[in-house]
């Protein structure tokens, strides 16, 4: 066990996190709560400001406030940002930026800039921005939109799941697009297979150009549930895709797609009862992973720890705290620091450079 | 002490409130004004200047405001040029495309040696900047600094065509915007040399929105160069890009494709880009299909006879046969073979493109139906009576009695009328009058008013002979019908006419006494509506009658027509 060099600092929020992301520099970091409270901390300076972006309402009427569940950074600089917050069916546009106060302080100032709601109709699951920071994808269970920036009023509908996929026996999970290539599209589903589209070639995704799906050996009761890849990332500095469900970690590589080149077992299966995991719906636990930015490892939580888990060698580095609580969001900057959440803790962690000698 | 003008301002720009912050920049130059030029250089430009930190909407507002309170720094613009500069690094598009914008519009007022002593420093600074937003400003700045730059037009150039070459995508994107305009504005050798390199590139960019973008600069470049050139340097790059993997591509170009083929002229368009959109037409993408069909349906004048005969009608053939289209190529498809008519003449069209209506007006669809229904006129007007073939009668008597969507049964009832207009009474008595007079009993009740409408364009184009000979009797036939409504229409459909007293007057009095009140209550402001094109003071009596009628409606109506 290596020496790491461990700076636990500690946030907290209203009430559950749902959602983090830091800018690469990892100066700001955003995140959302369960109560539709969005906050922003810079990391050189201690405190940080939230917004409510549920709309103000008399405390006779009952409204159902709604959580933020996923966050993007449209766009950060020094002194202003823009993100995209989805909130159940609907995505909210915020801009970010500050006001020097009259004691000469600086103040983050938020404006809620649009919203973007009708168009879905379950739940969103996942935002991810283009590249070339104009487009952004959004998907939930059954369909992925093309959303343009500059034109917020039309959306384009290019994926629709009960097209794709009849009769429908699984649902999408998570959807990214490609960090560099503008016109590539990944989405995963619940059954374990990553389909991959080429927005250049038609003009609805009703065939995606390819599929992943890891063949498991073992067909056992819940193998259903266990599949269901939570989350998935296509590498920054490499042609592969990560991708965890529930035990493993896999690591495809886009120019042999024939199977994953590596699988990583995050949760030893011994001590488990599968029902025991499937009474209590901790089989559904949707867990994050997040590769780092040159993409040597990648990043997931487990019950009270975070993975560290290296491309090529397979070798998993496991950082433990005293909770047994499940981990599931988390982010990582260039210098290789982890800011994760606990329930409604914030926590950052920064790693040691020599972690895998 | 009076509080100045600009202690005011400071106070509104110290609110809270958006609105506020944005009105007062609004009445920045009426500020400004008041201050008079010593101040404004002084004391208001250094407190604008402190105001960059602000939201998005003030400091859009504040771009724009720059470029009003100018002329207070006609001679020493410095600092003015310097906070626009700042504005246009900014990340937020639109306050970026504004001070752009405001410094566009202030350089053709700087004088020669500010042009080159700040403008293009400017410029250039922006466009080596390490922020992407800034050197996408520099882009759009190019253009009107390059005329007066003097010894700096080389170092301007080159720095463009650096821009475009970028690697950061959202650069290379502002830079293609710009290289059509640019190019109007650069010596023309360096429009061959330096343009058209840059073009071939960017046309096999990989960003599709940069190869999109190319086209369209493009065709501002194609218009200034020779024909010539155009052939040997901007065709090869047209066809790479018609040909392109993306369908957006494509699409775009088939949008475009007009434009295009005016700007390189007709012996090129003759030669090479008929075949491009010949090929667009049988893409695989319906969206492009579509396209294309609208483009071809504006372009007919660039193409020859021939070549219309030749290649595009097999191609649009194809695409009526095919079956498995979705409804709306089929819809753009019978648009563009409405308007081919004219243009290729009665054989071609008799001969090749009435097969392709009848099969457009027989599709399930009923959309495709009423496009092809709506451009039958069109055809009408080029091959003439032949057009009413026995099938095409049928089918038009079909669909104005059968068809359960009332748009159709209206739409053949127009074109009865239309297709009238350029064949003659002969044919519309032969086959097309009874398919017309179905609206006098449709159930719709808008259909019947279209009929009505129509009716009167058709007494003009037929006479009174056809009205005595032909609509009178039909009208005193359906008149005897239970449903009241029907006799209402007729009575709607008398007004339309010139009848002679004898003639109303029978329906009049039938009308008088009907059981419905409806009725009465309509024959009273028909007869108010004749009443004023003819004399009918012999059928006075009737009104008078019904000024004593039950209905007090009735009463009413007749009053007003007695007037």
């Amino acid at each position: 066990m290596q020496e790491e060099d461990k700076h636990e600092t500690f946030y907290t929020a209203e009430t559950k996190i749902n959602t983090i992301k830091c800018t690469p520099s990892g100066e700001l970091v955003f995140f959302g709560d369960a109560n539709g409270n969005l906050y922003t901390k810079r990391k050189s300076s201690s405190n940080y400001s939230f917004f409510q972006c549920n709309p103000e309402h008399d405390i006779d009427i009952p409204l159902s406030i709604q959580s933020i569940n996923k966050l993007e950074i449209e766009r950060s600089s020094e002194s202003r940002a823009a993100i995209l917050l989805s909130m159940d069916k609907s995505i909210e546009i915020w801009k970010l930026f500050q006001q020097p106060n009259a004691s000469n302080q600086s103040k983050i100032v938020g404006k809620q800039d649009k919203i973007l709601a009708g168009v879905h109709e379950c739940t969103i699951n996942s935002l991810s921005m283009c590249q070339n920071q104009k487009h952004f994808i959004s998907s939930d269970d059954l369909n992925v939109f093309l959303w343009d920036l500059n034109r917020a009023d039309s959306v384009f509908h290019i994926i629709d799941h009960k097209e794709t996929v009849k009769p429908i026996t699984e649902v999408i999970t998570c959807a990214k697009y490609h960090p560099h290539n503008t016109h590539e599209i990944m989405w995963t589903s619940t059954n374990g297979s990553i389909r991959l589209g080429d927005l250049r070639s038609r003009v609805i995704m009703d065939k995606p150009t390819h599929v992943l799906k890891y063949e498991s050996s073992k067909s056992w009761y819940y193998e259903e549930l266990v599949v269901s890849i939570s989350s998935a990332e296509f590498c920054k500095a490499h042609e592969s895709i990560v991708a965890r469900d529930y035990f493993t970690v896999k690591y495809w590589d886009l120019r042999n797609s024939s199977s994953p080149y590596l699988i990583a077992d995050i949760i030893e299966d011994q001590n488990l009862s599968m029902s025991d995991l499937y009474q209590t719906q901790a089989i559904c636990a949707e867990f994050e992973i997040k590769d780092c930015l040159n993409s040597e490892y990648s990043i997931t939580g487990g019950y009270g720890e975070v993975f560290i888990i290296h491309r090529t060698t397979g070798e998993i580095y496991k950082q433990s705290f005293d909770t047994n609580q499940e981990i599931l969001h988390l982010d990582t900057t260039e210098q290789g620091d982890i800011t994760f959440a606990i329930s409604e803790c914030l926590y950052n962690v920064q790693l040691s450079p020599n972690l895998f000698n | 002490m009076e509080p100045s003008a600009l202690d005011l301002f400071k106070e509104e720009m110290s609110s809270d409130e958006t609105y506020i912050k944005v009105n007062c920049i609004h009445r920045l130059r009426t500020i400004a004004t008041v201050m008079g030029p010593d101040a404004v250089r002084t004391q208001l430009l250094p407190f604008l200047s402190s105001l960059l930190h602000e939201e998005e909407e003030v400091l859009f507002a504040l771009a724009e405001a720059l470029g009003s309170i100018f002329p207070f720094f006609q001679n020493n613009p410095a600092s003015l040029l310097s906070s626009l500069e700042t504005l246009a690094a900014l990340d937020e598009t639109v306050v970026r495309e504004q001070a752009v914008k405001t410094l566009n519009s202030i350089s053709s007022s700087l004088s020669d040696a500010d042009v080159s002593n700040l403008l293009i420093p400017i410029v250039l600074k922006l466009a080596n900047a390490e922020n992407f937003s800034a050197r996408i400003s520099a882009c759009s700045l190019f253009t009107a600094a390059y005329p007066r730059a003097g010894a700096l037009k080389e170092k301007l150039r080159s720095k463009f065509f650096e821009l475009s070459h970028e690697d950061t995508p959202m650069v290379r994107r502002a830079a293609v915007i710009e290289v059509g305009r640019f190019a109007k504005v650069i010596e023309k050798n360096f429009v061959l040399s330096d343009v058209i390199t840059d073009f071939k590139q960017l046309a096999q960019d990989e960003q599709e929105q940069v190869r999109i973008l190319c086209l369209d600069s493009l065709i501002d470049a194609a218009k200034l160069l020779t024909k010539d050139e155009n052939k040997l340097h901007v065709l090869p790059i047209v066809l790479i890009l018609g040909d392109d993997k993306s369908w957006k591509v494509r699409y775009h170009f088939a949008i475009k494709y007009h434009a295009l083929a005016e700007a390189l002229g007709k012996d090129i368009n003759e030669s090479s880009l008929v075949q491009i959109i010949v090929q667009l037409l049988k893409d695989n993408e319906a969206d492009v299909k579509c396209a294309a069909l609208k483009s071809v349906q504006t372009s007919y004048s660039v193409f020859t006879k021939e070549r219309i005969q030749s290649l595009l009608i097999p191609a649009i053939d194809a695409i009526v046969q095919d079956a498995s289209l979705p409804p709306k190529v089929k819809n753009n498809c019978a648009e563009a073979i409405s308007e081919m008519a004219s243009y290729v003449g009665k054989d071609t069209a008799s001969s090749r493109l009435t097969p392709m209506v009848m099969s457009l007006i027989n599709d399930e669809n009923y959309e495709v139906k009423l496009s092809m229904i709506k451009g039958l006129h069109k055809l009408a007007e080029v091959i003439g009576a032949e057009i009413i073939s026995p099938n095409l009668c049928g089918i038009l008597s079909t669909l104005s009695k059968d068809v359960p969507q009332w748009r159709i049964r209206e739409s053949v009832i127009i074109a009865c009328v239309d297709i009238t207009k350029f064949l003659g009474d002969e044919i519309f008595t032969r086959s097309l009058q009874d398919i017309f007079f179905n609206f006098l009993t449709d159930t719709v009740s808008e259909v019947r008013l279209t009929g009505i409408i129509k009716l009167g364009e058709l007494v003009r184009i037929l006479g009174d002979d056809w009205v005595n000979a032909e609509l009178y009797p039909k009208l005193q036939d359906i008149y005897h019908q239970k449903n009241s409504v029907i006799r209402i229409t007729v009575l709607h459909a008398l007004a339309k006419l010139n009848l002679t007293v004898d003639q109303l007057s029978t329906m009049v009095y039938f009308a008088a006494k009907d059981n419905v009140a409806n009725v009465r209550l309509v024959l009273c402001k028909v007869m108010k509506e004749i009443g004023a094109k003819n004399d009918i003071s012999t059928l006075k009596n009737v009104l008078q009658e019904l000024c004593k009628d039950t209905d007090k409606d009735v009463r009413y109506f007749a009053l007003a027509a007695l007037r």
